[in-house]
């Protein structure tokens, strides 16, 4: 199930240390044709091994770990142009967006601000921000148009994936540039202010290397100023190049290198320390994968890559008689190598495991008080070993040893026991320990502002060591496919207890009604001219979630399919929790039906319906109450059949303005847009 | 298609009772005299060597026919072999190409696909060609479906210039088992991946058809890719293909055609009669792609139990 196990992120600098466009094009002199592997006699035609375990999906009769697979279908039929949002069609996920920041994902509660605790993948490349651990949704080099497929593993899964896969992995799977052909040109808008226009060129060069070129441009008006609190528009271009190219009947080099370029227009138009800004985003990325097929089932990989970004966030505060100057920019890089071997020894045994390591720097004044680049290398190594010693048994034993520098050493073991009812239908206990590592931030962090040469406010004081969060987990899962009916089932019911809960609490400096004096001493410069309250982290609390996910999914050719999603959620706390609002962290219950109906005539009709229980988010969120939202689309294919020609007219949230992340603050706005999908 | 037989001619047009004394002779030829079949391979190694290996320890020795090894296209070939031989046995459609522009002993095409065969015969017209070609019977690869997915309604198709001519005999054998065949044709390879998008909004399985425009070792990639990402099986035809990733394929492997190779020889009289013959495989053998069937969450029986099941009907 697992692409690459381990991964991360983003990140670097205006002037960023660029992705090295390696010499790709040196690539193509370099790589045989396929014309040595034709043969006049097609039946003993050697070929190359093509849908190998990197490729597809574990089937969920025999899977450690419960997973959803968001596919091309939901994704279009979704009407959804963010992919943060198709996320809302997972069992037990909720989505937020908010005007000062990235959107969020949560699973299973305690969502903020900061997604730290679910680990986003693409093409087995981690893009969890090394600043944060959260995932800047809005700049992931990859749009919806990109996606084959995603899939989401809807608990911790640190024994496969290692620290930070916490509460959920989502494992997002580019279209290979073998997929599609010629060039096809996207374009959608409403009668307001959404934009965006994209392009996908694929070609084939030296006849043995296959690529796409994607690029697209989008603006949106996400959040319009509401009680005076912060507005939001985005611009984002991207621009992409995915590429295969065959090394040999064994061999494959996958190839990927991207750029993002972004400007946000945010800030309130009435709080003076929080002007109208722009902040600007600049990310790239080169990600290098060879795989090698040993042998039917067996495959080795090797990959690496480099990702940067940069953000450049300047405004000037008035705060009191001063106009502050405020700069917020950030660059961050990280470096990852690791090697995977996939390994069948016989019907019974097999085996994945892997090693790799990583190295995360970031640099930023504003977030920890020095011109100096931080740096921290991380190692793992991984395995999980199969036995399925009858037909109806499968175990399954994996675990992941990994060495952070900044929180030591960790195991996350797991061990999952399948049971097959029928050929058709499986019974699925386990159990295991996940972790989450603190980010760079939550170890290293001194987010502070200067003023003539003197720290004037520091918002974050990362000054007390903390130990990564824990979580240990059990579930029982029925997974079944009824044929007859044309019917997939996915239902469990789950225990997590967390622990070492990492929250923020607030202390002062020197006051003078010594009102939660801090611990620690403040930083050097220090005269707290704006605020003498700082925020640190500290392990707090402890608290059990426990529920029941449910997932079907019905289809017949020709007439259409139904995907429902339902989980039920409960957050106990047994006097352990500091926060009252982490009990309410996770909605009661949570619902999403998907129906897509095939029309004559090539009209194609989806009604997309979402329910969310009262939710409260914490930190910068706060509670939203229930929601029922309704997504319409309905689409018209043109042109030859099968080209993907289309136009389509979609309708989100039935057009109206929503409250997200915090009711009393934030507006998101509706968007009612027409696409037009051509190929030629 | 024996030396008596070539005597023959030299004979025709003599008396009646020099005839009649050489009928007699030939009576007797099979014990009296065997046979000499040089094989020619198209490459050495891999398949061909494997087929050769298996006719040659299969055969008996004390048989009517002797195999005489005459090298391969990419090595070396023994004239001197092939000069003595009565008939050849051309392995693969390169040596039966080679072989048939000599034009002098009658050939034995094996390991080639029907189509091959068919491009040497438009090539050499006047060539006594026979052939086991590679090609399963239509109706078995339809029992191997069904087999596999009892549960399946359309059979999605793509076909090529070469191929087309399948398309009737395809729609009637997929309708014998209650199947719809859904066929598309390719001019080129331009228009794959639309066209396959298109046959798999309906089909339930992939059927592959060997065919130089549709399906060939450079279309096997999206093919697979696309098939799969529609959560489709792709029903191939060769070992190699479902090792690729399609999830079955009944095939003839070199030790199945040896042996219809040998029956073949055992059946062949040594009268000289020179009758060409197309056989289709008796033999054959179905691969599984286990990860593959495990991905798409499918169950099937072993290799074996399967290519029982679609054993041919005996009438």
């Amino acid at each position: 199930m697992q692409g690459f196990a381990p991964g991360n992120s983003n990140l670097a600098s205006m002037k960023v240390p660029g992705t090295r466009p390696l010499a790709i094009g040196i690539l193509c002199m370099l790589l045989p044709s396929t014309d040595a592997l034709a043969s006049s006699d097609p039946y003993f035609a050697e070929l190359p091994v093509v849908l190998t375990a990197s490729r597809m999906v574990q089937s969920p009769l025999d899977a450690p770990a419960p997973v959803t697979i968001i596919d091309r279908e939901m994704i279009d039929a979704s009407g959804f142009t963010e992919i943060h949002d198709l996320l809302r069609l997972v069992p037990g996920f909720v989505v937020a967006d908010w005007p000062d920041g990235s959107p969020v994902v949560a699973n299973h509660g305690i969502g903020d601000a900061f997604d730290r605790r679910i680990k986003v993948l693409i093409d087995g490349r981690n893009v969890n921000s090394p600043l944060w651990g959260d995932v800047n949704w809005q700049d992931l080099p990859v749009r919806v148009d990109d996606i084959e497929r995603i899939e989401v593993v809807r608990g911790p899964n640190g024994a496969a994936y290692g620290a930070n896969a916490f509460q959920g992995v989502i494992n997002i799977l580019t279209r290979s540039p073998l997929t599609e052909h010629g060039v096809s040109l996207i374009v959608r808008r409403d009668d307001r202010n959404f934009r965006d226009a994209g392009v996908r060129i694929n070609g084939r060069t030296g006849g043995a290397f296959d690529w796409r070129l994607s690029a697209s441009r989008r603006a949106a008006d996400n959040f319009r100023s509401f009680d005076g609190k912060t507005f939001e528009s985005i611009e984002r271009d991207v621009v992409n190049l995915s590429g295969v190219a065959d090394l040999s009947l064994r061999d494959e080099l996958r190839v990927h290198a991207g750029v993002v370029r972004g400007d946000d227009r945010r800030g309130s138009a009435t709080n003076p320390e929080l002007p109208a800004r722009t902040d600007g985003v600049r990310e790239n990325y080169l990600h290098l994968a060879w795989h090698r097929s040993l042998a039917p089932e067996s495959e080795f990989s090797l990959q690496y890559y480099h990702q940067g970004r940069a953000t450049r966030v300047g405004w000037t505060a008035a705060v009191g008689p001063f106009s502050i100057p405020a700069n917020a920019d950030a660059d961050t890089q990280r470096d990852d190598l690791e090697f995977q071997l996939n390994h069948r020894f016989s019907r019974a045994w097999h085996l994945l495991w892997g090693a790799g390591v990583r190295r995360d720097a970031a640099r930023s004044r504003h977030y920890f008080n020095t011109n100096k680049t931080i740096a921290a290398t991380h190692w793992q190594t991984f395995g999980s070993l199969s036995w399925q010693p009858t037909d109806a048994l499968l175990f399954n034993a994996g675990g992941t040893l990994e060495r952070h520098d900044y929180s030591g050493t960790l195991f996350s073991p797991r061990l999952a026991l399948n049971y097959r009812l029928s050929p058709h239908s499986s019974l699925r206990l386990s159990s295991g320990t996940a972790y989450r590592a603190p980010s760079l931030m939550e170890s290293r962090g001194r987010q502070n502002f200067e003023f003539r040469g003197q720290i004037i406010f520091v918002p974050i004081h990362a000054a007390l060591p903390v130990d990564p969060e824990r979580v240990r987990y059990t579930e029982l899962g029925y997974v079944a496919r009824l044929e007859r009916l044309g019917l997939d089932l996915d239902t469990r019911i789950f225990h997590e207890r967390y622990s070492r809960y990492l929250d923020d609490r607030t202390c002062r400096h020197n006051d003078r009604r010594r009102r939660s004096p801090c611990s620690f001493a403040p930083l050097e410069r220090f005269n707290g001219l704006v605020s003498n309250q700082t925020a640190y982290f500290v392990n707090s609390g402890a608290f059990t979630v426990r529920g029941l996910e449910a997932a079907a999914n019905w289809s017949r050719l020709g007439w259409g399919r139904i995907v429902v999603s339902q989980a039920f959620i409960e957050i106990r706390e047994d006097g352990m929790v500091s926060d009252d609002d982490i009990v309410a962290s996770a909605p009661h219950s949570t619902t999403s039906i998907l129906l897509i109906k095939d029309l004559p005539w090539r009209w194609k009709a989806s009604v997309g319906y979402y329910h969310t229980h009262p939710i409260v988010w914490l930190n910068d969120g706060d509670r939203v109450p229930t929601r029922d939202r309704y997504d319409f689309r309905i689409a018209r294919a043109f042109g030859q059949p099968g080209s993907g020609d289309e136009f389509a007219f979609v309708m989100q949230n039935g057009g109206a303005r929503y409250p997200d992340f915090d009711e009393r603050s934030f507006r998101h706005e509706p968007r009612v847009y027409a696409s037009l999908r051509v190929t030629w | 298609l024996t030396r008596s037989a070539s005597r023959i001619r030299t004979l025709r047009g003599r008396t009646w009772s020099l005839r009649a004394l050489l009928w007699l002779v030939l009576a007797w030829a099979p014990a009296a005299a065997a046979a000499d079949y040089a094989v020619l391979l198209s490459r050495a190694g891999g398949a061909y060597d494997t087929f050769f290996d298996v006719l040659r320890t299969g055969l008996p020795q004390t048989g009517a026919h002797r195999l005489d090894y005459a090298g391969s296209l990419d090595g070396e070939s023994d004239e001197a072999i092939l000069g003595r031989a009565h008939a050849y046995i051309a392995v693969g459609a390169e040596a039966a190409e080679r072989l048939a522009a000599r034009g002098d002993r009658p050939i034995l095409a094996v390991m080639v696909s029907s189509q091959g065969f068919r491009d040497v015969q438009a090539h050499h017209p006047r060539s006594t060609l026979s052939a086991i070609v590679l090609d399963q019977p239509l109706d078995r690869q339809m029992r191997l479906i069904r087999a596999l997915l009892p549960k399946a309604e359309r059979v999605g198709i793509l076909l090529g210039p070469s191929s087309d001519s399948l398309q009737g005999p395809l729609v009637a054998a997929a309708g014998a088992l209650d199947l719809v065949a859904t066929i598309t044709r390719l001019d080129d390879d331009s228009q794959l991946i639309p066209a396959l998008r298109q046959l798999l909004q309906t089909a339930d399985v992939m059927l592959a058809v060997p065919d130089p425009v549709a399906s060939n070792s450079t279309t096997a990639r999206p093919i697979l890719l696309t098939t799969y990402s529609y959560g489709r099986p792709l029903i191939a035809y060769s070992r190699a293909y479902v090792q690729a990733g399609a999830l079955a394929a009944v095939y003839s492997s070199p030790a199945d055609v040896a042996r219809q190779v040998g029956e073949w020889m055992a059946n062949q009289p040594t009268d000289g009669t020179r009758r060409s013959t197309v056989e289709t495989p008796r033999y054959f053998s179905v691969a599984i792609n286990r990860q593959v069937a495990r991905a798409l969450m499918l169950d099937p029986p072993d290799e074996a139990t399967l290519a029982a099941a679609i054993k041919d009907k005996q009438p």
